[in-house]
This record gives structure tokens, C-alpha cells and sequence, in this order.
């Protein structure tokens, strides 16, 4: 299959805060990674310059092959990459399926068009609050889907999602992950970024751990759970116990 | 030639100072509030009717006047962030923020108060005939010949004491710390017991009292007249962001700069054409460095 | 079921009916000071849709936009006098080369936001002025300065934009204001209406969808200074005179989005409701108190404004409909309790 994104040597410095450094990483087509680690482990601003909201400080970017560090977000859309964001952006003022209708515009200019590709995606993600929902007014696990369907409607070839589970009941998560699934087998492949290890653990095909702006450990869930530099570091003594 | 231009200079940097000394209010609510006070020269030309009122009614010389017409600007500045600002604030916590509606809101309040004036005092220019506007500084150097009232001299100290007495209020005491808290995080300084609002209140007040004594010392030598706000109004917004929003040394230098290139300007091309200069500088600036000579850096 | 679509289209619609009814009809029948207080109305609300179309959809403050109204009007003006072209060529050339500056204006002014973007609109708005006002010749054209811009009476000449009542001037205004709402709503409707939305509502989340930020807000800033140029030829030829101190003027650029304010930014018909609420008010009172009040009108729209932002921060544009809607709702309320009873 061949890895749709490859990062090399990728180090970003916010004045004197390394917040990433000297990763370097692929990722293979089709594939859900998970990516985790605690809290200002770099794993959003290794997000932001996969997606090129801003250019790496050091090191090169390859999104199928080509060289993209220095790339603009709205080219990256284009070329089929999309994102979530942490903390949800929904376009407030509009109606939900106005929102995925934006994301459908990128590949049509006709609004019935859209209109009908929203409301597919709408259907296809599950979400019960109603299309002409004002966005604004939703749950957060539906603006959570709603960031996802959004991104979805870019048609997207590689999916950023960022913690989107979080602040979800357990149900929620499920069905979050159900949709994640659904996603891959749709051939897109997915990066996801999680707290709740449960849940990233039973959804990932690999997982990467960042620690302070570093990669600690990769490899399959039972290799990283296993890891010993992973449980010291991040997952605790009592996930080991509790497995 | 060159001392036609020695004296420009000189004349630009009395102006300048006191352009600093009406954009310091500017810039102070700016970095503790957020606000970008469009009111601000409606509320200078307020002040300098107040004065002119004291000057003719009873005779009182703007210099004393403004330990009363200080504090009657200070609880406007108050009355403006609680009555104005701070519901709008309240109501856009948690909905869409639209920032807009802050900028609107003053210039409204600009709008209001200056046309109001038009519709007591009309359009005529007053002068405050006081002592100092009719005494002359003049300095004498071999055939060099400066001569200028001493009312635009005192007018530049004002800059630099009304910018030790923000910097000192702000830096140096009890109040001047909550002010700190707030202008850096109004979470982190409500969650530690800061009433937020009131403090916003204060800087708000605080702001616009400089202002007053600037106006203070401005109506010692300039028009008085509805119309003058709009005018330093507009130059103080283009100062501040040159020197950079929020910066109180920022304000002055931002002033002076102004002060020189409009006087020296006029030297060399007519008088208008070199306050474009100031509204080109003034882009050029934005457009290469946002957050001003003197500000911090962040997005804008 | 059909007859049902056909009522629900006049529900809540019977009153805009009515009023735009009486824009189109009423002036016909009033003498001629009520006749310039419609010009008026629709004057503004035509800056004010155009002001609208990239201030309202994109979320940013223009405060300078007289600026692009002042350059069609001495564009047109100029090709007139200068070289004899009928102004209804002239208009379209002018708006093409506003639209183009609107562009090269908007494209370093578009990268600042909020307080800054405003500023700097009102910078470039009064550097404008300042420059027009000192400048009698610009690269051999002759500008006049702060005199400004007196068309010669052609003797009320159709192919000169020249017309003997103003019931002419206002169906030209009819007809401009028409096609300017048109395009607003086709844009509401369209791709790049739910893109300028997205980018109001929020930047990096549209960027993340492909959104080109800069690119659409240009297109609307072109379409704006476009349409707005019509508005200036107007003023031209309407006033036949074009004064620099007024034309690009801060007041005229603030009126320009006050009305569009209170009408509803990025509504499609709140400018020209604003218009029709504010301008005979301000025509009301000028007249009214002109001479012995100067700057009431100004000090009302600045109340206006603040009461708008702290108590309709969008615009009276869905307040007024809402408030039509149930005012005919009750007036109507018994044809529509037969239409209950048929469905029971």
C-alpha cells in the first residue's frame, strides 16, 4: 500500500518551547493510527503541521510523496487531507447540513449537489439532532460528529481526527468509534489523537506515543502496552495491572 | 534652510508630545480592556469644553481645572466600560464572539457625544485666552531664533508625567496589579478573586482621566470645538498602533514620531500631503509589524 | 396540498410585499421634496447592500467604504467631462476599475482583522480625501482638487444620465438596487456565500475545508466596489457635482455601514430595511432642525448605534420579520384556523 504521509526529522520551536522534536514518522495508506501522550506532548502541533496550519521549524513533510512543509492549509484540503479541530469550530450560524455543505463545495460548485452530499453524510455518521439544526445549538457529541462529517465532505484521503471523544459518555465513545471504523473501510485512513487509552487500544491498528515533543515508542497496541518505557512514562503501573 | 528644518523639528517634538500625552488613555485601556476606544477624542473634546465652561463662567485656568474635571472624566471612562462595555462582554461569553459590536459601540459613543456638542456649542472655534497660552518661551542662539508659547511646552512634559503616573498606578500599586491580572488573563484573575468587571471599570476610568488632563493642556493652546475630537481621535488611534497598542513608552514615541514627520514634513511638501505621510506610515506599519514598535508580538 | 404551498409562499411575506409595493408605487404620487427623500432611501440602501456584500458576509468593519463610491463617481464624472462618454459606458468602465482597486486595496487590508482592519480602512479613507482634495492634476488628469467635480447641465439628455423629474432618477435607483439585492441573494445562495459565511463564522475551521480566505474575500470585495461604483456614478450625476469632502468623507463611509448594521449584516434585504428606517429620520430632522440643531442627526445615529448593538446586535432585519409574521398571523388568524379545522 505505501505511506500517504511521511515525516522527517520534523521539530517545531515556539520561541524557546520545543513543543516538537526531531520526529520522524510514516504513516501507511489506509491504515488508524492513534496517536497519544500527555498533555503538551506536541501531539496537536504535530497535527497543525501535518495539516500546514503552520510550516515546521525544521525537517520535511511528504504527503504522497510529495514534499509539502511548506504547503498552505486550504492546498492540503485540496490534495485530500482533513481535520478536526480539539476544541469544536462549528460555522454557528449555520444549520448542520449548511456546515457539511461547506466541506462538499470544495469539489462542487452546483448547491443542490452539496446539498445532496450533506445530506448523505449526514445519514452516513449517524446523527439524530436533525439536519437544519442550527449548528450552535447542538450536543457535543454531535458537534463532535459534526467536525467529523464536515471533514468527511472534503473527501478526504487521510482523516485528522483530534480527540474526539473527548468530553463523550461512554456510549457516545462507542458509537464514535463505530463511525471511525466505518470510516476506514471506506478507504480513507485515520489519525487519531486520544485520551482514553480503553478506546484508542481496541480501535488502532498502530499506535505512536509522544513525550515530550519526542517519539517515545511505536508498534502494535500489545507491543506498546507492553512497552516498559511506554508504562513508565505514560500509561501508569495500573494499566498493566488492569489488563 | 537647515534651521527652518532645525525648528520644524523642534516644533514637531512639542506637538508630538502632546499627540502622546491624549494616545497614552488610548493605549492603556487598550491593553488592559481589549477595547479599541473609538469615543476617545469625543471624550478629549468633552473635556476641553468642560474646561472652556470653567475658564469663562469662573475663570478657572485649565491647569487647576483639571483637579475637577479629572475626576468627572474618570467616572465617564467608569460609567462607559460598566453601562456599555461590559454587558456586551457578559453576553458574548460562550456565544459567538462578534468584536465588532465592542468597536461599534464607541464609535457610536464618539458619534453621540461629539454631535451632541455640535448641537450646544455649534461650529465656531474658542480659544482659552489663559496666562500660559499668552507667554512666550523664547531661546536664543547666535542667530538661531526659537519662540513658542509655553503652554505647548508644558503640554510635552504632560506626556511624560501622565506616562510615569499610568505606568507608576499600574506597576507599582495594589490596583495596579488586579490591572495586570486582568489585562493578562481574565480568567485566571477572576478565579483568584479580581472582580473582573471592576477592574476593566477602573483601567476604563483611568484611561480616560489622561485624557482629560491631555485635554487640559491641549485647550491651553489649540481650538476648542466639537470637530477636534474626531481629529486627535483618529491620530492617536494611528500613534498607538505605531508605537504598538497597549505600550505606554510605545504611545510616546508613537506621538513624537508623528509630532516630527508631519512638522519636518511640511518643510519639504504642503502641510497635507504630510499628514498622508502619517496615514502611509501608519499603514506601512500595520502591514509589517501589527503590534507596533513598542508591543508585543501576537496575532492581530 | 397545493393550495396550502401557495398560501404558506404569501404567509409572513404580505407585509414586505406591501412595503416593497410602496417603494415602487408611492413615489409617483408625492411632490418632489418626498421624492428626494426616496432617493435617498434607496441611495443609501444601495451603498449599504454593496457594503453588505463583503462587510456583512465576511465579518469584517469597513469604515472606509465611501472611499470606493467616491472613485466610481469621479471616474464616470471625469470620462464625461474629460472625454465625452456617455455615463451609462462610463459607469461600467469605473466600475471595473473600482472593482480592480477594491482588490489591490483589499489585498494587504484583508490580512488584518477586527480594530486593526478598521483602522486601517478609515486610514486609507482619509488619505484618499486628504489626496483628492490637495491634488489638482494626477498623472495629467485634471481632478480639481478640493473643488470638486461640477457636471454641466446637458439639457436633460437620456445618453447623458440627465433627467427633467426625478421620478427618472428614482427608477434608475429602482432598478440598481434591484439588481445589487439580486446579486446578494444569488451570492447568499451560493457557493461562496456559505464560504464567506464559513470565514466569518470561523477562519481556521474553513481554511481546514479548502477555503481559500484571502481569494473569496476578494471576490467579494470586487463584486462590492463593483456594484457600489454605480451607487457613485448615481451620486454624480443626480447631485451633478462630486465635492471630495463630502463623498469621502469618514461620516458618509460610517453612515454607509450603520444602515447596513441595523438592517442585519448578511441579510439579504436588511440594508434597505435599515435605509428605509434611518434615512427619513435623518432627512425628517435635517429638515426639521437643520439650522438650529446641527449634528442632531448625527447624534441620533449615534444612539442608534449603540442601542443596536447592546439590544439587536444582528440588525432589525429578523425582529421586524418576526414581528410581520405575527402581526399577520392575527390579522389572517381566522383563515387560518378553517384551514385547521379542514385538516382535522
Amino acid at each position: 500500500m505505501g505511506e500517504i504521509i511521511r515525516l522527517e526529522h520534523v521539530s517545531k520551536k515556539f520561541g524557546g518551547l520545543v513543543a516538537v522534536d526531531d520526529f520522524s514518522g510514516e504513516i501507511e495508506t489506509g491504515s488508524i493510527v492513534g496517536l497519544i501522550g500527555p498533555n503538551g506532548a506536541g501531539k496537536t502541533t504535530l497535527f497543525n503541521m501535518m495539516s500546514c496550519t503552520y510550516p515546521p521549524t525544521s525537517g520535511k513533510i511528504f504527503y504522497k510523496g510529495v514534499d509539502v512543509t511548506k504547503a498552505r492549509t486550504d492546498t492540503m484540503a485540496a490534495r485530500g487531507l482533513a481535520r478536526t479541530f480539539q476544541v469544536t469550530k462549528p460555522f454557528g450560524d449555520m444549520t448542520v447540513v449548511e456546515n457539511f455543505m461547506v466541506g462538499a463545495f470544495l469539489h462542487t460548485k452546483d448547491r443542490a449537489t452539496a446539498r445532496k452530499q450533506a445530506e448523505e453524510i449526514y445519514d452516513y455518521i449517524g446523527m439524530s439532532c436533525g439536519r437544519d439544526k442550527p449548528a450552535n445549538e447542538t450536543t457535543t457529541v454531535d458537534r463532535k460528529k459534526l467536525e467529523i462529517g464536515r471533514a468527511l465532505a472534503t473527501k478526504p484521503e487521510l482523516l485528522l481526527l483530534d480527540e474526539v471523544m473527548a468530553g463523550c459518555n461512554p456510549q457516545e465513545k462507542l458509537e464514535l468509534v463505530e463511525t471511525c471504523r466505518k470510516i476506514q473501510k471506506c478507504g480513507i485512513t485515520l489519525v487519531v489523537i486520544e485520551h482514553d487509552i480503553k478506546t484508542i487500544m481496541t480501535l488502532c491498528e498502530k499506535i505512536v506515543i509522544l513525550h515530550r515533543g519526542a517519539k517515545l515508542t511505536e508498534g502494535t497496541p500489545e507491543q506498546v502496552a507492553n512497552d516498559p518505557r511506554a508504562i513508565s512514562a505514560y500509561l501508569g503501573e495500573d494499566y498493566h495491572a488492569g489488563c | 534652510m537647515l534651521d527652518s528644518v532645525l525648528l520644524a523639528l523642534i516644533y514637531g517634538i512639542l506637538q508630538g508630545g502632546a499627540y502622546g500625552a491624549i494616545a497614552l488613555g488610548l493605549s492603556v485601556i487598550f491593553g488592559v480592556t481589549r477595547v479599541t476606544n473609538f469615543a476617545h477624542g469625543a471624550m478629549l473634546m468633552l473635556s476641553t469644553f468642560l474646561y472652556y465652561e470653567l475658564f469663562t463662567r469662573f475663570g478657572i485656568d485649565p491647569y487647576i481645572g483639571i483637579l475637577l474635571v479629572t475626576p468627572v472624566l474618570y467616572l465617564l471612562g467608569m460609567a462607559t466600560q460598566k453601562f456599555l462595555i461590559t454587558p456586551l462582554l457578559k453576553k458574548e461569553r460562550g456565544t459567538t464572539q462578534d468584536p465588532a459590536s465592542l468597536l461599534l459601540i464607541t464609535l457610536g459613543l464618539g458619534y453621540a457625544i461629539s454631535n451632541l456638542f455640535m448641537m450646544i456649542y455649534g461650529s465656531d472655534y474658542k480659544t482659552i485666552p489663559t496666562a500660559a497660552s499668552r507667554s512666550y518661551l523664547t531661546v536664543e542662539i547666535g542667530d538661531f531664533l526659537f519662540t513658542t508659547q509655553w503652554s505647548r511646552v508644558i503640554a510635552f512634559l504632560a506626556a511624560f508625567i501622565i506616562g510615569f503616573a499610568l505606568w507608576f498606578i499600574i506597576n507599582k500599586t495594589e490596583l495596579g496589579k488586579k490591572i495586570r491580572a486582568v489585562s493578562q488573563n481574565r480568567d485566571a484573575a477572576a478565579i483568584c478573586g479580581v472582580d473582573v468587571y471592576k477592574t476593566y471599570a477602573v483601567a476604563f476610568g483611568l484611561g480616560i482621566a489622561a485624557v482629560a488632563v491631555a485635554g487640559a493642556c491641549l485647550s491651553e493652546y489649540y481650538f476648542v470645538q466639537p470637530q477636534v475630537g474626531t481629529l486627535f481621535g483618529t491620530k492617536s488611534f494611528l500613534i498607538v498602533v505605531l508605537g504598538g497598542l497597549g505600550s505606554i513608552p510605545g504611545a510616546i514615541l508613537g506621538g513624537l514620531i508623528f509630532g516630527i514627520v508631519e512638522s519636518v514634513g511640511a518643510q519639504f511638501i504642503t502641510s497635507s500631503a504630510s499628514s498622508m505621510l502619517t496615514f502611509i506610515l501608519f499603514m506601512i506599519m500595520l502591514f509589517i509589524r501589527p503590534s507596533g514598535l513598542l508591543g508585543k508580538g501576537g496575532k492581530v | 396540498m397545493n393550495t396550502k404551498e401557495h398560501s404558506n409562499f404569501f404567509q409572513g411575506k404580505v407585509f414586505a410585499i406591501l412595503g416593497l409595493l410602496i417603494l415602487l408605487i408611492v413615489p409617483n404620487f408625492v411632490d418632489t421634496n418626498v421624492q428626494i427623500v426616496f432617493i435617498l432611501i434607496l441611495f443609501y440602501a444601495l451603498c449599504a447592500s454593496c457594503w453588505n456584500i463583503v462587510c456583512g458576509f465576511v465579518g469584517e468593519l469597513s469604515l472606509g467604504h465611501a472611499v470606493f463610491l467616491g472613485v466610481g463617481a469621479y471616474i464616470s464624472s471625469l470620462l464625461l467631462m474629460d472625454c465625452s462618454l456617455s455615463p451609462w459606458i462610463g459607469m461600467f468602465i469605473a466600475a471595473a476599475i473600482t472593482a480592480v482597486f477594491g482588490v489591490i486595496v483589499g489585498l494587504p487590508c484583508f490580512r488584518l482583522h477586527g480594530p486593526y482592519f478598521a483602522l486601517t480602512t478609515i486610514a486609507l479613507g482619509e488619505l484618499i480625501r486628504i489626496f483628492v482634495e490637495n491634488n489638482e492634476t494626477v498623472f495629467g488628469i485634471n481632478l480639481r482638487g478640493a473643488m470638486g467635480l461640477v457636471l454641466k447641465q446637458s439639457g436633460n439628455q437620456f445618453i447623458a444620465f440627465e433627467f427633467a423629474n426625478k421620478i427618472t432618477y428614482y427608477y434608475v435607483l429602482v432598478a440598481l438596487v434591484a439588481v445589487t439585492i439580486l446579486v446578494t441573494w444569488l451570492i447568499k445562495n451560493s457557493k461562496l456565500g456559505f464560504y464567506l459565511t464559513a470565514i466569518k463564522s470561523d477562519p481556521d475551521a474553513a481554511e481546514s475545508l479548502g477555503i481559500k480566505l484571502t481569494k473569496y474575500k476578494l471576490i467579494a470585495m470586487g463584486i462590492s466596489c463593483f456594484l457600489i461604483s454605480f451607487a457613485g456614478t448615481f451620486y454624480a450625476q443626480y447631485f451633478r457635482y462630486v465635492g471630495p469632502s463630502r463623498i469621502f468623507s469618514h461620516d458618509m463611509s460610517v453612515q454607509i455601514a450603520l444602515i447596513a448594521l441595523v438592517g442585519g449584516q448578511g441579510t439579504v434585504f436588511g440594508p434597505l430595511m435599515g435605509a428605509c428606517l434611518l434615512v427619513p429620520i435623518t432627512e425628517f430632522l435635517s429638515e426639521e432642525f437643520g439650522g438650529t440643531l446641527p449634528g442632531l442627526h448625527l447624534f441620533i445615529y449615534g444612539i442608534v448605534m449603540i442601542l443596536v448593538v447592546l439590544y439587536m446586535p444582528r440588525g432589525i432585519f429578523h425582529p421586524v420579520t418576526k414581528l410581520f409574521k405575527s402581526i399577520e398571523a392575527k390579522l389572517f388568524s381566522f383563515g387560518k384556523k378553517s384551514v385547521q379545522k379542514g385538516e382535522k
